[in-house]
């Protein structure tokens, strides 16, 4: 469910830990070095960022404690064979890219931006496409998670973004945004500070933009209180999570396509489009909401599993809410 | 806008899609989001009924302008007439 009013009170502020690490170098040290990275060799660039990545965990006092406790629940959580050797510095490191977003793709043409994707299952997203029922890309905060909307846009997919308006993002995307009108972006964006009546208003739009037969990206892991939540297990925890993608796909039809995207260290991205589901409409109704939200949240934990350190703050959320149990 | 058959269907619709408990009481005064205290997706979900239910379409533009029953009542009524003409 989109922010709205009150309900923005009862949203999880997230992780205290992420809160606590000190990134103001990162940031500022990133701002300074993005002009400089983006004319480097993609490889040289990615090499950069992973070093930043050491500084911010070695270097930084007190951050080094906080990527340690990620890693040692995510030990508890992913199980003892996990290889932590060196995961607390790769986390680091997958955070540093995780913040500089697609700012690395600035400044270059369509084609030398998607030369550095490696795209699986373009033909599952094609496919919804051809469905003319729109579509819901279903989104999440895993690995390089603005990059299939910056792919997308290069490929000139008619999307839309159902989300706040991501900050720091590249000036490419940020000129995407500008759409207007109906089926604009701009007033799609949603706002934590908006109104109930707002936040309708939005849901409206994100129907309209499905009912065009447009593309419409929605994250599947928003932590969320109140009435239209569903409890869903997500890496050893059971937490309350938005069920607004769930009710959108259930009153369009439009199929749903989850998206993961993760640089590979050597300055690509792996994109990968999952198959098309469809949620019956009467899913929300019947209590089946969960079954899909749980679904949804399975496929990131997959990701999570082969890729942790692209879990970015996953291991540093709170534990779960008063209510909901803890699994082992 | 004094059309009480309207209003009724109108509460109805409201009550339906908004889950309102029976003993909430609804009427033209009725502040949707404040007196119903029923959220966006509620909210939204009552905005789809009542299109549904009155075969009309609703401004998104125009939503900060229905705040209680009795503007939705009054939305209805006009875009009614406006088709009809």
């Amino acid at each position: 469910m989109p922010p709205g009013g009150d309900d923005v009170a009862r949203i999880g502020r997230g992780a205290k830990d992420m809160g606590r690490l000190k990134a103001g170098l990162q940031k500022q040290a990133l701002r300074a070095l993005m002009p400089l990275l983006r004319r480097a060799p993609e490889s040289l660039s990615a090499a950069v960022i992973d070093g930043l990545g050491w500084v911010n965990y070695r270097l930084v006092p007190g951050n080094r404690a906080i990527y340690d406790r990620a890693v040692e629940r995510a030990r508890e959580e992913l199980g003892p064979g996990l290889d932590d050797r060196n995961l607390a510095r790769r986390l680091a490191s997958g955070l540093v890219h995780w913040r500089s977003r697609d700012r690395l793709l600035d400044g270059l043409t369509d084609e030398q931006a998607l030369r550095r994707f490696d795209v699986e299952g373009r033909h599952h997203l094609d496919h919804a496409c051809g469905q003319k029922r729109g579509v819901i890309l279903l989104g999440n905060h895993f690995g390089a998670h603005l990059h299939p909307s910056h792919w997308m846009f290069r490929e000139n997919y008619p999307l839309r973004l159902f989300m706040e308006r991501p900050r720091r993002v590249s000036q490419y995307m940020t000129d995407q945004f500008r759409s207007e009108g109906a089926l604009g972006q701009e007033k799609l964006f949603i706002s934590r500070r908006s109104t109930p009546t707002e936040a309708a208003g939005s849901i409206l739009r994100a129907m309209r933009i499905l009912n065009a037969g447009m593309i419409l990206q929605i994250a599947g892991d928003v932590r969320w209180q109140g009435a239209h939540t569903a409890p869903a297990h997500f890496l050893g925890s059971t937490y309350l999570f938005s069920t607004t993608w769930v009710v959108l796909a259930a009153m369009t039809g439009a199929p749903v396509v989850p998206v993961f995207c993760r640089p590979d260290g050597r300055g690509r991205y792996r994109l990968e489009f999952l198959a098309p589901f469809r949620v019956p409409a009467d899913a929300p109704r019947n209590g089946q909401a969960t079954v899909y939200v749980q679904r949804g949240l399975d496929a990131v934990a997959d990701q999570v599993r082969r890729h942790p350190d692209q879990s970015n703050d996953y291991f540093t959320w709170p534990r779960p809410e008063i209510g909901l149990t803890r699994v082992a | 806008m004094n059309d009480p058959n309207l209003m009724t269907q109108l509460c109805a619709t409201v009550r339906k899609a908004g889950r309102i408990p029976r003993e909430v009481p609804i009427s033209a005064e009725t502040c949707l989001v404040e007196d119903l205290r029923i959220d966006s997706l509620d909210l939204f979900a009552v905005l789809i009924a009542v299109q549904d239910r009155f075969d009309l379409v609703i401004d998104v533009e125009d939503m900060p302008d229905l705040n209680r029953v009795g503007d939705l009542a009054a939305y209805v009524a006009s875009r009614r007439s406006a088709a009809a003409a």
